[in-house]
């Protein structure tokens, strides 16, 4: 429990770590969010005012006071931009990220654990070059190529599907009218997670069957599936733990193409178009979050190792 | 040896639907009748419009100037009265506006029996709150320095005085100007509008019924709409971030008019399926050379560059053919009455003369231009090969909207010898003021006192023969400046499905797209 508390109490200094970097890498640009939204229609004065209203003419370090200030307040701010309250837009799109980011993950995690066991055990035969030849593949595939093939096809073409969004409008209860719009960019997702998952447990199953106890479990006459699923798995999904830990921050901005493409209402377009806006006020929101569930997932696969590895409970 | 063999086989498959997919999105889009995913397409009492963005949920009807904000208020707010791109007067709220002899006072009537979309009388006070409310916030509505001063007389008339006379004051008291409840914001203390939460209470042919961040706004019609009732009981804007998703949707009819790219259009071009629109925002692209750079102090110089360039290749490589532009020779746009040729100096190509003229300048020039925009790249590309052929290498400088705005706003900016843009003014050639005349915001960065004063006399000129005399006057001045060089008026394109009716009477207008849109039909 002392180290969970030490733990948080590190993060802290980090966290302010990264969000001072970050605010300062976006003050160094040449040009702010007024610059991006100003027309030839408006005049100098109009900027000025506005430049002055939003307080971008004061020193850097006033500006992250003052927003630092805010976030422990729990203020997240509005936009530069459009004047929004940035809380209330996280706090819709946020789950529909999740919504999305969740299952796919779990199911690309699942699928992962399985191929790559296959892969692993199956070294240099067909069953691993398949696999193996598929991850290349799938990891040299961009996402957004990938994701409109998909909607070409089994939204356009075969009509199987509804383009994009994430309910027909007035059918948001409908959960059948939910999976229909989910399925797409759920597939696209689930095949750009697995490549990478599938190559870690694969070369770590491979890494384990070298192990002397594989040796000693052959000896006492095991069969191959025993041993595979019995031993071997258990040493496999350790390292994945740290893995899974990481994920953590992608139920934030896990899905950013995907969910451009398929025009879905999470966080991914929003965070785009706040970047190419300069609206700082956005962008080191979604920073803080993410930051805080990277240090979060890290503390978590720390933790989840101690409960799972009773070697390093032991150590400390 | 066998995993070779199977990556090769991968490989070959992905190759197939690569070429699947390229070849296919061209072919017409027939199955969209289809019964299957009637579902899907929009409902038949509903117009969908596709957005390029998040409004986000807040929305401020005085402070709005993102292109999805201001969208939003054309539906749910009027103005008291809109200007076309043609001059002709659309009278929603108010039925006339007088101006006094001198010129300083006008009288704006309203229509009989206006209400609010909640039922509540909409009087003089209302116009008076509002302007008042925009004149403490900010001093667009100011004229020689001054705000207007706005006085109610009776329950439908208003006094609108200047301080000075001024030509434009007709087009700038209802430019993006809408008019605001005072019972629902008085003693508020802010403008803002939570669309998640509040009632949004307007005097729009439409009222907001429900906002989904990301993903839609939903209106329908108001029964108290001055012009009178819409024609579509249901108005849609669903927020699709991604071009070609957009694109795709309405090739499948789940929308119903989406803004198109000259290279998405031929998509729908000659397909019975839907109706392609193009028109006229009065938009002038141009490029213009760096006064403050070193390179482009001399004008022989200057002159040199503009002889070496043919607009029509520069805009053909831009808008692909002459249906999606006007060739232009002037700062004015094409459409404006002000616009005239007489005695303009156009620049016409001379690559011998533009050879002697440059001999002695700078070799390699930068040109700025926004990356994002393909039409401006092509521009670019267009311009560097036509200063390639008098010896002049161009530096293509791509940046992004903001650093484009940053560095081409910053008149003391000398990192690029060459700008491109393009500009949307008002109807009035006063709004074009700003552009040139150097005790403004000079944004094109002009030095001459000639075209100050020129302009600052037509402005309060009321005599419209003797304003067309000075604007012709000026269009001769600021082209012999050779230092911008307008290319011409490009045209905006959109797609609508077959059963979108009305949209002459609807008229289509800069960034709100539909100018009346309660006389939109569908069949």
């Amino acid at each position: 429990m002392k180290y969970i508390v030490k733990r948080i109490l590190q993060a802290i200094p980090l966290l302010l770590i990264i969000t001072f970097i970050c605010f300062m890498l976006i003050n160094l640009a040449p040009y702010d969010a007024i610059d991006s939204i100003t027309t030839p229609d408006m005049t100098k004065q109009e900027i000025e005012a506005k430049r002055e209203a939003y307080g971008l003419n004061d020193p850097v370090i006033v500006q992250y006071g003052r927003w630092l200030g805010n976030i422990c307040r729990g203020e997240f701010g509005y936009s530069l931009r459009s004047r929004t309250s940035i809380s209330y837009d996280l706090k819709s799109r946020i789950p529909s990220t999740i919504k999305l980011v969740l299952p796919s993950y779990l199911t690309a995690f699942l699928l992962a654990i399985v191929l790559g066991l296959v892969a692993g055990s199956h070294k240099n035969q067909w069953q691993d070059k398949l696999i193996d030849g598929i991850c290349s593949i799938g990891i040299a595939t961009p996402t957004f190529w990938f994701a409109m093939i998909i909607m070409f096809f089994f939204g356009y073409k075969l009509e199987l599907f509804p383009l994009m969004g994430m309910h027909t409008i007035g059918k948001e209860d409908s959960i059948l009218d939910f999976l229909q719009h989910f399925i797409m960019p759920y597939v696209v997702l689930t095949v750009g997670f697995i490549p990478d998952l599938t190559r870690y447990v694969r070369g770590s199953t491979i890494g384990q069957l070298k192990e002397d106890y594989v040796i000693v479990q052959k000896s006492f006459g095991a069969s191959k599936a025993e041993i595979l699923f019995r031993h071997v798995s258990k040493n496999v999904l350790l390292p994945l733990i740290t893995k899974l830990g990481m994920a953590l921050p992608m139920l934030v901005t896990g899905a950013v193409i995907t969910e451009t493409i398929f025009s879905w209402p999470g966080i991914g377009p929003y965070f785009v178009s706040a970047v190419q806006a300069m609206d700082y006020p956005i962008v080191m929101s979604i920073l803080v979050l993410s930051g805080t569930l990277v240090i979060l997932g890290n503390l978590l696969s720390d933790i989840l190792y101690c409960v799972t590895d009773p070697r390093i409970k032991s150590m400390k | 040896m066998k995993k070779k063999v199977i990556s090769a086989l991968l490989c070959a498959a992905m190759a197939v639907s690569m070429l699947a997919g390229c070849g296919g999105s061209k072919s017409d889009s027939k199955k969209a009748d289809k019964s299957a995913t009637e579902s899907t397409k929009a409902a038949s009492d509903t117009f969908t419009f596709a957005i390029g963005g998040d409004t986000g949920n807040t929305l401020n009807p005085i402070t709005a100037d993102d292109r999805w904000g201001l969208m939003t208020c054309h539906m749910v707010y009027s103005p008291a009265y809109y200007i076309y791109q043609d001059g002709t007067m659309d009278w929603i709220l108010a039925e006339s506006m007088d101006a006094s002899e001198d010129g300083k006072v006008y009288t704006m009537k309203l229509k009989e029996g206006l209400k609010w979309s909640d039922g509540e009388p909409l009087t003089a006070d209302d116009i008076v709150f509002t302007f008042n409310s925009i004149n403490d916030m900010k001093q667009n509505l100011y004229v020689g320095g001054e705000p207007i001063k706005v006085e109610k007389v009776d329950d439908t008339t208003v006094t609108f005085t200047l301080a000075e006379p001024s030509a434009s004051v007709v087009e700038l008291l209802s430019a993006e100007t809408f008019i605001l409840p005072k019972h629902i914001f008085e003693g508020k203390g802010s403008f803002d509008v939570n669309m998640l939460e509040d009632q949004v209470v307007g005097s729009g042919p439409y009222m907001l019924e429900e906002y989904k961040t990301g993903e839609h706004l939903k209106f329908v019609k108001n029964p108290n709409y001055a012009n009178g009732e819409a024609n579509i009981d249901t108005i849609v804007y669903r927020i699709i971030e991604n071009s070609d998703t957009a694109s795709l949707a309405l090739q499948k009819q789940e929308v119903d008019a989406l803004s198109v790219t000259v290279d998405q259009v031929d998509t729908f071009e000659g397909d019975d399926n839907f109706t392609v629109s193009k028109y006229s925002e009065g938009r002038v692209s141009y490029l213009r050379l760096n006064s403050v750079a070193p390179s482009m102090k001399d004008k022989d110089y200057r002159e040199g560059i503009f002889r070496a360039l043919n607009r029509d290749e520069i805009m053909t490589a831009a808008f692909t053919s002459e249906d999606y532009y006007k060739l232009g020779y002037t700062f004015l746009p094409y459409s404006s009455s002000y616009y005239t040729e007489d005695g303009v100096e156009k620049w016409d190509q001379d690559v011998d003369k533009a050879k002697k003229l440059t001999a002695d300048g700078a070799k390699s020039l930068k040109l700025c231009y926004v990356e994002e925009s393909t039409e401006q790249k092509n521009e670019a590309l267009t311009i560097q090969a036509e200063l390639k052929a008098v010896g002049i290498d161009v530096e293509l400088c791509g940046v992004n909207q903001a650093a484009y705005m940053s560095a081409a706003y910053d008149l003391e900016c000398t990192d690029y010898d060459m700008f491109l843009g393009a500009y949307v003014m008002g109807i009035d050639p006063d709004t074009f003021a700003p552009l040139f005349d150097s005790t403004k915001d000079n944004m094109m960065n002009f030095h001459n006192a000639d075209i100050d004063a020129k302009f600052s006399e037509a402005a309060t000129t009321l005599d419209d023969s003797k304003r067309k005399e000075l604007y012709s006057e000026l269009q001769v001045l600021v082209s012999e400046e050779a230092l911008q060089y307008p290319m011409g008026t490009s045209m905006k394109t959109v797609v609508t499905t077959a059963r979108v009716g009305g949209l002459d009477d609807a008229q289509f207008v800069p960034i709100y797209t539909f100018g009346d849109v309660s006389k939109l039909t569908l069949k």
